[in-house]
């Protein structure tokens, strides 16, 4: 089931997919949460402040 | 000549034909929609059929012909195009049912390039819903049609493969032209970001969109990209090979990186051996194989959708969540969670980005390309959601496919996918090819060569 669909199979079921939604949710969540954090991480001191400005856009 | 044999021509060889009224536009583009009409039901490759306005289109081309004119580079070319493209009288529904029926009033500029030069744009092309997606559900890999064609170009991947069309359309955000390139067996390009007009096209997240071509050989591929690319900046300067002129280099002087960390990490032996074996034959050509690693490969995907889920839940501010019950459940949580990062983490991804960007330019300035697989595994049954590797790591799916064509996007610079052989599934496997920045014309040239050498002339069994 797609979220927002009708379901219409027995409660216990629904439970136990909602419960796997909610977590694969969180999971993702995490995930990103750990991507994001990757960016955090790095020393950006010296780094462009501006793609076009230090000459880092390809389309340049 | 067979339906599909005479849907084999290169771009050049039909345009020989026509100009030497063996074939007529109008013969190829009606054949080419009847083996839609025939083929679709089963590869599920296209979401419109423009028949009418191709045959029009096609009489047009012909009319210039029969008058002695020349009607462009791609005349009677018969071109599918992802249907996140404007066509004119066509709906651009981007896979979306938010979009269902809303017609194209213009035509794209890629679209506008591609009919002056005198292709016929037979019908648009299946895509993920909202080009979010590495699989293109409702699109069949016309090599084995219980398989993904990849995506989210996967339509135009399988339209090129199934011999439904010569050459294809498709955009590349995070691989979306080199995964369905690689997993249906055809060449796919994804342009330096910004030298294909991206006006008319139903953006993902504009820093990495790319439009670009998906054909049989590199040829058919480069001449597409001739009409609808922009010319290189003047600053761009010249490859080390040197002039774009020159159709096949030789490989004497050529410097290719091969990475010694990231791309072979969790990829199969097949995907392994496939690449080895190419790097073994541009050796054998004179090419030097030059040992270089890639720059920090856990930013990539970290950069990417730090910029990518922002720039998509701003594109859909108007709908989202307004109309949150007209995307799927995936897009959805997508949106969401790009709707909650911070405008810092935003831009402090763009900042990495450059940092990535001058990376790999420091790298290509004694180089001419870096070669690496396309994607880690050929094309999976559409009902799989993970890979589990050998070391125990589990990985969905979509990002498997998408993972090592994540640095052409977040450098932009242009990278192409071409078949380098079969796995023991009689699937394909693709070569990925990187260049600098503005070195497109000078990449095809390049892979050209090793085409010529790889003589991938397979077919899948229905074409």
């Amino acid at each position: 089931m797609e979220d927002g669909g009708v379901d219409d199979r027995p409660v216990g079921d629904r439970d136990a997919r909602l419960a796997d939604l909610v977590e694969t949710y969180a999971r993702q969540v995490a995930a990103f949460d750990d991507l994001v954090a990757r960016v955090r991480a790095v020393p950006l001191g010296d780094a462009p402040l501006s793609l076009e400005a230090e000459g880092t856009d390809p389309g340049d | 000549m067979t339906e599909p044999d005479l849907l084999s021509l290169s771009v050049a060889a039909l345009g020989e034909a026509y100009r030497r009224r063996t074939l007529s536009p109008v013969e190829v583009v009606t054949t080419a929609l009847d083996r839609i009409a025939a083929t679709d039901p089963v590869v599920g490759a296209f979401v419109h059929v423009a028949r009418d306005a191709a045959l029009a289109q096609a009489r047009a081309v012909e009319q210039v012909f029969r008058e002695g004119g020349e009607p462009g580079p791609l005349a009677g070319l018969p071109v599918g195009v992802k249907d996140l493209v404007d066509v004119a009288g066509s709906p651009t529904e981007a896979g979306a049912s938010l979009r269902t029926g809303r017609l194209a009033t213009a035509d794209a500029v890629v679209v506008t390039r591609l009919r002056a030069a005198g292709a016929v744009i037979v019908g648009k092309t299946r895509t993920d819903e909202f080009a979010y997606g590495a699989s293109t559900p409702g699109t069949a890999n016309p090599w084995a049609l219980d398989r993904v064609p990849g995506g989210s170009s996967g339509g135009s991947g399988a339209a090129v493969a199934a011999r439904q069309c010569i050459a294809a359309i498709g955009t590349d955000t995070a691989g979306s032209i080199r995964i369905p390139a690689a997993l249906c067996g055809v060449v796919g390009l994804k342009p330096t970001h910004g030298r294909v007009p991206r006006r008319g096209v139903v953006p993902l997240a504009w820093s990495f969109d790319n439009v670009g071509p998906l054909g049989r050989s590199v040829a058919d591929v480069a001449a597409v990209f001739d009409v609808i690319a922009d010319p290189p900046p003047r600053a761009a300067g010249r490859s080390r090979l040197g002039s774009a002129e020159v159709p096949h280099l030789p490989l004497g002087a050529a410097r290719i990186g091969v990475p010694d960390n990231h791309v072979f990490d969790d990829v199969t032996p097949a995907v392994a051996a496939a690449v080895r074996s190419a790097l073994a034959v541009l050796e054998r050509l004179g090419a030097e194989l030059v040992p270089v690693t890639v720059p920090e490969p856990d930013l990539y995907e970290a950069v990417l959708y730090t910029m990518l889920l922002p720039e998509a839940a701003a594109y859909h501010a108007e709908d989202f969540p307004a109309r949150a019950e007209d995307y799927s459940a995936q897009l959805r949580k997508a949106l969401t969670i790009g709707s909650t990062l911070s405008a810092v983490d935003y831009v402090q991804a763009q900042r990495v980005r450059g940092v990535l960007q001058q990376a790999w330019r420091t790298m290509f300035a004694d180089l001419d390309a870096i070669v690496a697989p396309t994607t880690p595994m050929t094309a999976v049954p559409r009902d799989q959601r993970f890979m589990a590797w050998p070391g125990g790591r589990t990985e969905s799916v979509n990002s498997a496919y998408v993972r090592l064509c994540l640095a052409g996007n977040v450098t932009g610079y242009p990278a192409v996918s071409l078949p380098c052989g079969l796995d023991d599934e009689g699937l394909p496997l693709g070569l990925q090819v990187l260049a600098g920045p503005h070195q497109d014309r000078e990449l095809l040239e390049l892979v050209a060569v090793v085409e010529d050498h790889l003589a991938f002339d397979h077919r899948p069994p229905m074409a």
